[in-house]
């Protein structure tokens, strides 16, 4: 598969321990990668670089092999960008300021943007500077995409979109990924790159801490099960059986195992054995992934639930 | 320079460029109607009779020869000094930060570097708009004072000259809307491309009013731009030349060193 964005090494030093530092990763043609991090980590730091507005202090960054900095008025014309933050030129209409940006873009054919408008149902006649926060948002989805670029760099796209709105566009970003597109997306909330992403990478302090595979994650083959036994010797002697114990509640009589999906049979034969109360999967999610991640190793095991 | 961008910049600023070329005209065509020989030679009377403060005659004869008013020399001494100094001033503070600045600071610039555009393009249409803006705003000043001269007092207006004038308070503020352009184009934030972009020329005009005011400042105006613009000089037919140049290559200077930083700088978008 070929690399579309590679960003290797990029640095960039604000002082005070802000920036971005030594970050790596590469995004492959027809990938959806996700951007996970708290406010301040770096994701916008990150993306503006991609997109050319800030030059590296060591590293760099480039697009299908056009470097970002020296390059980036080229780049641009296979990329659509969505700023983090909303501020327009002064246009008085939602339509005024599309045919502006199609102007710049030098796009006649309005017809995507026709449909992604009655798909968000963004009415664009509105006066621009009374929008709603997510009517701007929406606004800005179709400035960036009505020119149907092969690369989306999204910062933040679903920033004032109301929770139906946000299910629209990820119905929309799945369009976009069938007709194969890249796309590289910052976000704050772990459910919507999971929902859209093929890949998670996790930004803290202004350094990639991991990189991961939402398959891998939500589909892992090890699974965590939280059993809860009626007697207290059914749970002691439950715990002295050779089973990976993840965590224990002795008051509760409770315990977290992991069990690999290769030995589910065996393990529910062992369980016949005990008077178990309940049985309960606990899911996988990145969410508690990450947060396992930014509390550190020392107390991941409590971190689980 | 790039077309569709170019457009842009008329339409969010000619209404603008309207208002700062139509007040200097009207007030053009006023002080031409107004300025006419009999009240010249009323004028003179009154400043030589020794009946005003000697101050104040001695403010205005700075300015002005007081032994041969003519209309040309009023303009060259009140309108050339004042009103198309400022004028031009103020809009080319208001609109060199709205260009660049204004833009970048505000978040809106990302949309127009998000389209295919290299930054230098950028740089260079929105200087060339305000460029071309001043070549209108001067043009019209020009036509108009051509104009009124020829039907309100003929053969009074020293064609040649006023042109000239015109042509050099041109060049002035074509080396103000450097100034103003230059510091759009190193700040991100209006905030501080205003507070330079402004603070210079204003500053340049205050410095220029004390040095005329009283013979003891008259080197104050080594430190102002406008001593460049010297209307004086071209009534009395001198070589204006050096400092026509003089204001062309700072004006230059300035435009390309905007165009070089805001190449290399990092933008907030």
């Amino acid at each position: 598969m070929k690399t579309v964005i590679r960003v290797d090494h990029f640095l960039k030093d604000y002082g005070n321990g802000r920036g971005v530092f030594d970050a790596s990763f590469e995004v492959m043609q027809g990938e959806t990668f996700g951007f996970v991090g708290i406010n301040g980590a770096g994701k916008t730091t990150t993306l503006r670089s991609i997109m050319g507005f800030i030059r590296p202090d060591g590293g760099s960054a480039s697009v299908n092999g056009l470097d970002c900095w020296r390059d980036s008025a080229k780049i641009k014309k296979t990329v659509g960008y969505i700023p983090g933050e909303i501020a327009f030129p002064d246009s008085p209409t939602g339509t005024a300021f599309l045919k502006r940006q199609a102007d710049l873009m030098r796009l006649t054919d309005m017809s995507y943007a026709e449909h992604m408008i009655s798909m968000l149902q963004l009415d664009p006649t509105a006066n621009l500077k009374r929008m709603s926060k997510g009517m701007k948002q929406k606004t800005a989805i179709v400035a960036a995409l009505m020119c149907d670029p092969d690369i989306l760099i999204l910062d933040e796209p679903t920033t004032g979109l109301d929770p139906l709105m946000r299910a629209s566009f990820v119905e929309l970003l799945e369009e976009e990924k069938k007709k194969g597109k890249t796309i590289l997306m910052s976000s704050h909330m772990f459910d919507e790159v999971e929902d859209t992403c093929d890949r998670v990478a996790l930004i803290k302090d202004g350094r990639i801490s991991s990189i991961v595979s939402v398959e891998e994650i939500k589909h892992h083959k090890d699974k965590t099960y939280k059993i809860e036994f009626h007697t207290k010797e059914s749970y002691e002697s439950f715990i002295t059986s050779k089973i990976e114990l993840e965590r224990l509640k002795p008051e509760l009589h409770q315990v977290i195992v992991k069990v690999c999906d290769g030995d589910i049979n065996s393990f529910f034969k062992l369980l016949k054995n005990y008077d178990v109360k309940f049985l309960s999967e606990i899911k996988h999610t990145l969410d508690n992934y990450f947060k396992k991640q930014y509390k550190g190793e020392s107390d991941d095991e409590s971190s689980i639930i | 320079m790039n077309l569709p961008l170019f457009k842009q910049a008329i339409k969010s600023n000619w209404l603008l460029l309207v208002i700062f070329t139509a007040v200097p005209c009207v007030f053009l065509a006023v002080m031409i109607a107004v300025f006419t020989t009999d009240t010249l030679v009323a004028m003179q009377a009154m400043l030589n009779s020794g009946k005003l403060p000697a101050n104040l005659t001695q403010m205005m004869g700075n300015r002005l020869d007081l032994n041969n008013l003519t209309l040309t020399g009023i303009l060259a001494a009140q309108y050339f000094q004042m009103m198309a100094v400022i004028f031009p001033m103020i809009y080319c503070i208001i609109v060199g930060n709205k260009l660049i600045a204004s833009q970048v600071d505000r978040g809106s610039m990302a949309y127009v570097l998000s389209a295919p555009i290299e930054r230098n393009s950028v740089t260079v249409t929105q200087a060339m708009y305000l460029i071309s803006s001043l070549v209108v705003m001067f043009g019209s000043i020009g036509l108009v004072g051509v104009a009124a001269g020829q039907i309100l007092q003929p053969d009074q207006l020293d064609f040649r000259q006023f042109l000239m004038m015109d042509a050099s308070d041109f060049l002035l503020a074509f080396a103000i809307g450097g100034i103003t352009f230059c510091f759009s184009c190193i700040f991100n934030l209006s905030k501080h491309s205003i507070a330079l972009g402004a603070g210079f020329p204003l500053a340049f005009f205050v410095i220029t009013l004390l040095s005329q005011s009283d013979d003891s400042l008259k080197n104050l105006k080594y430190l102002s731009l406008i001593t460049f613009s010297d209307t004086h000089l071209i009534i009395r037919n001198g070589n204006s030349l050096p400092n026509f140049i003089a204001m062309f290559a700072i004006g230059v200077a300035l435009y390309a060193i905007g165009i070089l930083v805001f190449r290399r700088k990092d933008l907030p978008l």
